[in-house]
């Protein structure tokens, strides 16, 4: 699950480094920086939270959603940190993932660790729905998942794995 | 299997001077997506399966494929048809360890399942380069070592039988409108490929519970036993991986894995980890000594029906196989030398499993089983005129 992550924040960290729209058009190998709002406390907490350190980099998304109240990505990443701090915090946890896909529809990480927490929580039905609307978003992702809800479990280094499958 | 490989290059040299005229109009993704739809019963939360450029799915072409897969016309003798290795009631094995050709040849290895064969990204148990099925079908036809169909020699015959037959004619006709002639190997192939396209499984007990929002479609013991399928102390499901609990799959708009084989340490020959011949695994295709044993993770999708199983048929039940798992392979158990399964997957670190938890893990591969694939492909097989 770690290595997914660091996947998907990659991901996350070069969006918002380089922006979409320059990415969309193709117009340029190098796009210019992201200089929106709340990017730069976004992407300490994803360094952070790479290195495993949650606390932290939980108040530098909370730091980034200051700035930017309406970056999904940082209030799927602040779940994720939230999360993985202890169960105390799932319920936190749980209204940022819901907001990050109140704010992107289409996030699919954000389903897939939103699945994942329900699953954490013993509510399986609500993991499987998100399973359900990931099949659409992301196959392999909602593979990972169904082997997250299926077990019970947080399965290791999915990334790999979801790229094999 | 450099035999097969030349034989697999040589027909398909064949049928490329064969079927220049495809009488194609179409051949966007979107297009092949769409016409695939219209010709799959694609079950809820499954992707779209590849479709080749060269070979849309349509109905007429599914229709031909689907009687010539159970016609033993297909065959040198006319003794065996595909459904002889691949019959429905099996998910479409034979129950052999070894399948059995024209003339009772014995293959080195045992049939593989059907089941979902559109979304491998290999195909056979061992070949890394076998990805189209319009490739794979051209070895029990023509394979002569030993022969499975034994068409080789005897194509004029087989075509002469398939012509003579009026009715038959009039489904190449509808399936290939464009060509002349209509009844090629070329066409018996691709209608084939169209057919086993459409075999596809995802109605089990699991699918429901997964895809079909029906918490009670498993039962207890099924349920626990997908806890321990999906563990992380387990891991079965590294190997048999993704919504098709198989290898490396593909499918419209996926990206094209990087095929995966393994050895699960069922043979140490020579004490340092030696398959038997022929049976070598992706080894006869590299010659590389660390592919050694190496072979393909089949989907476990209608696994209760498909006994024996591995490569060669050599466990009997899934019960046996599940202890050879939880010993991490029967060729490391007493090792007469210092490293006797070198090539041996790294996640066959055997386990242990109670036998409330054996009963458990059986019941969930049970639950894997689709009675309504399996009731169609019977109906299929029935209305074969």
């Amino acid at each position: 699950m770690k290595k997914i992550l660091t996947v998907l924040f990659t991901t996350s960290v070069v969006l918002l480094f380089f922006g979409g729209e320059a990415f969309a058009a193709g117009s340029s190998s190098k796009p210019a920086q992201d200089t929106r709002p709340g990017v730069s406390q976004y992407n300490s907490g994803v360094k952070l939270m790479q290195k495993g350190n949650y606390e932290k980099a939980a108040k530098k998304f909370e730091a980034a959603l200051k700035k930017n109240p309406g970056m999904a990505e940082a209030h799927n990443n602040l779940g994720y940190s939230l999360r993985k701090q202890g169960s105390g915090n799932y319920k936190r946890a749980l209204s940022h993932y819901n907001r990050a896909i109140e704010l992107k529809s289409n996030l699919a990480e954000a389903y897939m660790y939103r699945g994942v927490l329900h699953a954490l929580m013993g509510n399986e039905n609500l993991a499987l729905e998100d399973h359900s609307k990931l099949t659409r978003l992301d196959r392999r992702l909602a593979d990972a998942l169904q082997a997250a809800i299926a077990s019970g479990e947080e399965p290791d280094g999915l990334d790999g794995l979801a790229k094999a499958w | 299997m450099v035999i097969t490989n030349r034989l697999v290059a040589a027909a398909a040299m064949m049928l490329l001077v064969a079927g220049c005229d495809l009488g194609l109009r179409d051949n966007t993704a979107a297009n092949l997506e769409r016409q695939g739809k219209e010709v799959w019963q694609v079950p809820d939360g499954f992707p779209i399966p590849v479709v080749p450029a060269d070979n849309p799915m349509t109905w007429e072409k599914v229709e031909l494929g689907r009687q010539l897969f159970f016609d033993p016309r297909l065959s040198g003798d006319g003794s065996v048809s595909c459904a002889s290795c691949h019959q429905p009631e099996l998910a479409f094995t034979d129950g052999r360890s070894q399948a059995k050709g024209i003339q009772n040849h014995i293959h080195p290895r045992s049939a593989m399942s059907l089941t979902n064969v559109a979304y491998n990204a290999t195909l056979g148990w061992d070949n890394p380069t076998l990805t189209r099925l319009e490739d794979q079908i051209l070895i029990p036809l023509y394979n002569t070592q030993p022969p499975e169909m034994g068409v080789t020699g005897r194509e004029e015959e087989i075509l002469n039988r398939l012509k003579k037959d009026r009715r038959l004619r009039e489904v190449f006709r509808s399936a290939f409108p464009q060509d002349k002639p209509q009844v090629t190997i070329r066409n018996v192939i691709y209608a084939l490929a169209s057919f086993e396209r459409t075999l596809i499984s995802g109605n089990s007990p699991y699918d429901r519970w997964a895809y079909g929002a029906d918490p009670s479609a498993l039962n207890k013991d099924q349920r626990f036993g997908a806890r321990l399928f999906f563990s992380k102390r387990l891991s079965c499901f590294r190997c048999h991986a993704g919504f098709n609990l198989s290898g490396p799959i593909k499918y419209a708009g996926s990206k094209l894995p990087e095929a995966r084989f393994h050895n699960t340490a069922l043979y140490s020959e020579d004490g340092t980890g030696a398959y038997p011949e022929p049976n070598t695994g992706l080894h006869r295709h590299t010659g590389r000594d660390g592919d050694m044993g190496k072979f393909r993770a089949p989907t476990l999708r209608n696994i209760a029906l498909t006994a024996p199983y591995m490569h060669d048929g050599s466990i009997a039940t899934l019960e046996e196989v599940l202890d050879h798992y939880a010993a991490g392979g029967r060729s490391c158990a007493n090792p007469q030398t210092a490293d006797p399964c070198p090539n041996t997957d790294p996640l066959m670190a055997g386990f242990e499993l109670t036998p409330e938890q054996k009963r458990q893990l059986i019941a969930f591969l049970q639950a894997l089983t689709d009675q309504t694939f399996i009731h169609q492909a019977l109906e299929q097989a029935r209305r074969v005129p």
